[in-house]
């Protein structure tokens, strides 16, 4: 009788006992393959969570390696500014989400007709009443203002540089003069030079979510306008409109990044680009939330981690523990074996491919079982169903390792009694 | 023989399978109560994690004619769940005499205008903490000699370095603060400390006098209100109160209106939690895979709990046929049976406690522990814990033997042992 032949005999007439390695067998490997995927559906959230501080780090031009020059507004830096390519360069960099750089300027704005728009609460002088504090943006999605929470999106979209001619203005300011996404505004300077006046089409509405009548910021020009008299501006319009001054371009950039644990790389990274003078420019780092919370969310991630490192630990544990008794009810089965002459290597093969038998039925079962269970459990708190998904590597991982260890198993609890003799074995029996 | 004397026999008889049982019970236990200790410790740590993303909420009463009275802040306070940290600020003019009654010079190169009535006044500044004001935190000011300001000063001032110059001020002078409408609110103040700005202006040319910074004063929460309200009340226009878990932020600003003696209705209550609102979706999420990984490891433990019982009880016909034969009842044997899982169950779920706690510190050791008491999260065993998962534990495992045992038990003694052979 062959060994295969034998193995699948022994299963069959102990069917008792196989159901219960089985039964384990299928257990284990479901909480490992879920633990699996939980592990990596909690390494995606944690990066994702981290990814929610809003980490940036900001490009802004050394004014203390530059020179200065004088014009009518007062002195002025001479540094370069920073270039539309080399935002590019470094907003290229992989792991940067997202960058915005803006020019600011006090625009006057008129509807298409050339009258202008007057101020939210104007105070009748008509050309201060006019006058609108205007962001150039890259892309006013990432503007502090946005992002801080002060203001929100309500209407349309955002600033890009996928337009040319796009504002987005406030809502208020567009219901007082009955403006809405699409019509087309003028904007200009300053009217009394010779400034060019150009056309922009409304692309979006913001809403004021701050509130602004708190005095706590006003240290500076912008706190003399009232968010609603805010404009976001496409950056190459209002570089046009502001070709006559020498000071215009981009001090200073931010750039996002989706995870803050790698801000240092991609700093060191956006600081090899040979393309850009790094003497004339300095990288701030702005990682304070995290900072502030990294610890906190570690801890969170260590957690999870450790709970399945135990219930894995544990359930290796049980899968040997049970192999092991199993092995010896079969001492007797052992010693006659041996005395009619069959070699123990063949015994050992034999145990070791009834082991692998049931394991082979019982893993698939295990990988179905598991992309229920978890992938059920993850659809009760709605989005998450992606995020824990079982796939088909856990299963590869799972079924390799689990054969190797069930193996070592049943060596480890049959290398007892191999050492011993047919006679041995069979006379410490009764 | 009664059947507790029965399931002691059998329990020591049958050693192999006592010592399986118990293992597998001591085992499913100590998982079992790890998991219900790491999942507190989860929550535990999203606490901090929420925590540490901070939330506050400003009240703005400048609407008000007394502002926001000091008996309101303590009665805020009070509230559970907002922290003792609390910024009240002010914002004001006010006309600078010395201390000879004379006029006092300001900066004015580089004013939009000039207002009237302004010609010798700055921007007053109230703040709990001069530090924390955005001057200092944005605007580039920078403390250069004597102190800031802090709620125990009274009747002090930090001035602007040029401000002190062209008046000859120095850190313990002194100086009057005087209402710019109404010259009967005034106060006189002593110099703390002085600041200087060390990044330009931007507004030169857009702010009036009284707003440039040579021109502004920092001073305390009591002197801004005798100043702004007269002496009879303490109040001040903005308070910043801080919770300690953001997301309680809107049931502690709806228990703030609750508060009587204040006209809620014109002031205006802002939150500030875009931090705790941009990570609440994520930290969510990593706190539901948490549940859900308990949830797998409950199901599969108890499935391998009843499969292992339910075979055992299985081997079990012959005895139990023999028992029924002899004229034990059916309810004696299945007695019988639960002692014998009780035997077993009662000291593994004693030695989990300790197994448990083990690994609950090893877990707690890896933890990184923060710098303050209150952001510390360890693994502990509580004894609810053991209390639940000991009586969830037995009554599962009678079940299962119960289960087990019922198909045995309908069957006549007859019928089992014939089925045996």
């Amino acid at each position: 009788m062959n060994i295969f032949k034998r193995a699948c005999l022994y299963i069959v007439r102990k069917w008792k006992k196989s159901i219960l390695i089985f039964g384990v067998v299928f257990a284990v490997a479901s909480l490992v393959i879920s633990g699996l995927a939980i592990l990596d559906a909690q390494e995606t959230q944690s990066a994702e969570l981290r990814g929610t501080t809003g980490t940036s780090f900001t490009v802004s031009r050394n004014t203390s390696t530059g020179g200065w020059g004088n014009g009518k507004g007062g002195s002025y830096s001479t540094q370069e500014f920073l270039s539309n390519e080399m935002l590019k360069n470094i907003g290229g960099i992989e792991g940067v989400e997202g960058y915005n750089a803006s020019v600011k300027s006090i625009l006057c704005l008129s509807d298409s007709n050339g009258n202008f728009l007057e101020q939210l609460n104007p105070i009748g002088h008509a050309e201060v009443d006019c006058m609108f504090y205007s962001f150039g943006c890259i892309n006013s999605e990432y503007h502090s203002l946005f992002l801080s929470g002060a203001l929100e999106m309500c209407d349309g979209s955002t600033i890009d540089t996928d337009i040319s001619n796009g504002v987005v203005i406030s809502k208020d300011i567009a219901d007082k003069h009955k403006l809405k996404v699409g019509d087309t505004i003028q904007a200009v300077n300053d009217p009394y030079s010779g400034d060019k006046t150009l056309n922009l089409k409304i692309i979006g509405l913001f809403d004021i979510i701050a509130d602004k009548t708190d005095e706590k910021n006003n240290y500076d020009e912008a706190s003399y306008y009232d968010y609603a008299n805010y404009a976001f501006i496409s950056e190459c319009a209002m570089k046009e409109m502001l070709s006559n001054y020498a000071d215009v371009g981009y001090a200073s950039a931010d750039f996002f990044v989706n995870d803050p644990q790698k801000l240092e790389t991609i700093i060191q990274e956006a600081q090899n680009i040979s393309s850009i003078n790094w003497n004339n420019f300095v990288v701030t780092a702005n990682d304070e939330v995290y900072e502030r919370t990294a610890s906190s969310m570690s801890n969170v991630s260590t957690l999870i981690i450790s709970l399945i490192v135990i219930v894995v630990i544990i359930s290796i544990g049980i899968i040997t523990l049970i192999l092991l008794m199993w092995m010896k009810s079969r001492k007797k089965e052992i010693g006659i074996l041996l005395s009619i002459g069959e070699s123990k290597p063949a015994i050992l093969l034999q145990y070791l491919l009834e082991t692998i038998l049931i394991s082979i039925v019982a893993f698939p079962c295990s990988y179905w079982f598991s992309t229920l269970i978890a992938g059920k459990l993850g659809g009760l708190f709605g989005k998450d169903i992606q995020s824990i998904a079982v796939s088909i590597q856990h299963f590869e991982i799972v079924s390799i390792v689990g054969i190797v260890i069930l193996c070592i198993a049943v060596l480890i609890s049959c290398l007892p009694m191999m050492r011993f003799n047919p006679k041995e074995i069979l006379s410490q029996m009764e | 023989m009664n059947c507790l004397k029965r399931a002691y026999y059998h329990t020591i008889r049958k050693k192999g399978k006592t010592v399986l049982l118990f293992t597998v019970l001591l085992i499913m236990a100590t998982l079992m109560l790890t998991c219900l200790s790491i999942y507190s410790a989860t929550d535990d740590a999203a606490r901090d994690v929420r925590k540490s993303l901070m939330g506050s909420f400003t009240i703005n009463a400048k609407q008000l004619n007394t502002g926001l009275g000091a008996d309101v802040v303590q009665e805020v306070l009070t509230i559970e769940g907002v922290t003792d940290n609390y910024v009240l600020r002010s914002y004001t003019q006010a006309t600078f005499k010395s201390e000879n009654g004379s006029l006092m010079k300001i900066t004015t190169q580089g004013a939009a205008n000039i207002p009237e009535g302004y010609e010798n006044a700055g921007k007053i500044v109230g703040n709990s903490y001069s530090e924390k004001d955005s001057y200092f935190t944005e605007a580039g000011f920078e403390l250069i000699q004597g102190e800031a300001i802090t709620p125990e000063q009274k009747q002090a001032a930090i001035i602007h370095k040029d401000f002190a110059d062209s008046n000859s001020l120095e850190v313990g002078d002194y100086f009057t603060l005087e209402n710019v409408i109404d010259g009967k609110k005034s106060v006189r103040v002593q110099v703390v400390g002085i600041f200087t700005s060390n990044s330009p202006q931007d507004a030169i040319g857009v702010a009036p006098s009284y707003d440039l910074y040579q021109n502004v004063v920092f001073t305390d929460i009591k002197t801004c209100s005798q100043l702004i309200y007269g002496t009879s009340v303490e109040g001040s226009q903005y308070g910043d109160f801080y919770a300690e878990d953001p997301e309680k932020l809107p049931e502690l600003i709806e228990k703030t209106k609750l508060i009587t003696g204040m006209d809620w209705d014109n002031c205006i209550i802002t939150k500030y939690d875009k931090d705790y609102q941009n990570a609440k979706a994520a930290l969510t999420s990593l706190q539901n895979i948490v549940v859900i990984a308990i949830v797998v490891i409950a199901i599969v433990s108890v499935l391998i709990l009843t499969l292992i019982l339910v075979l055992w009880i299985r081997n079990r016909v012959y005895e139990i046929g023999v028992f029924l034969a002899m004229g034990i009842t059916k309810a004696n044997i299945l007695l019988q049976q639960i002692f014998e899982v009780i035997i077993a169950a009662v000291p593994a779920f004693l030695i989990s406690y300790g197994t448990s706690k083990i690994i609950a510190q090893m877990v707690t050791d890896r933890l990184i522990q923060g710098l303050s008491e209150d952001l510390s999260v360890s693994v502990s065993i509580t004894p609810i814990g053991f209390a639940i998962v000991s009586g969830i534990g037995l009554a599962l495992a009678m079940f299962a033997t119960a289960l087990s045992a019922y198909p045995i038990m309908r069957a006549k003694p007859k019928n089992i042992l014939t089925q045996i052979n």
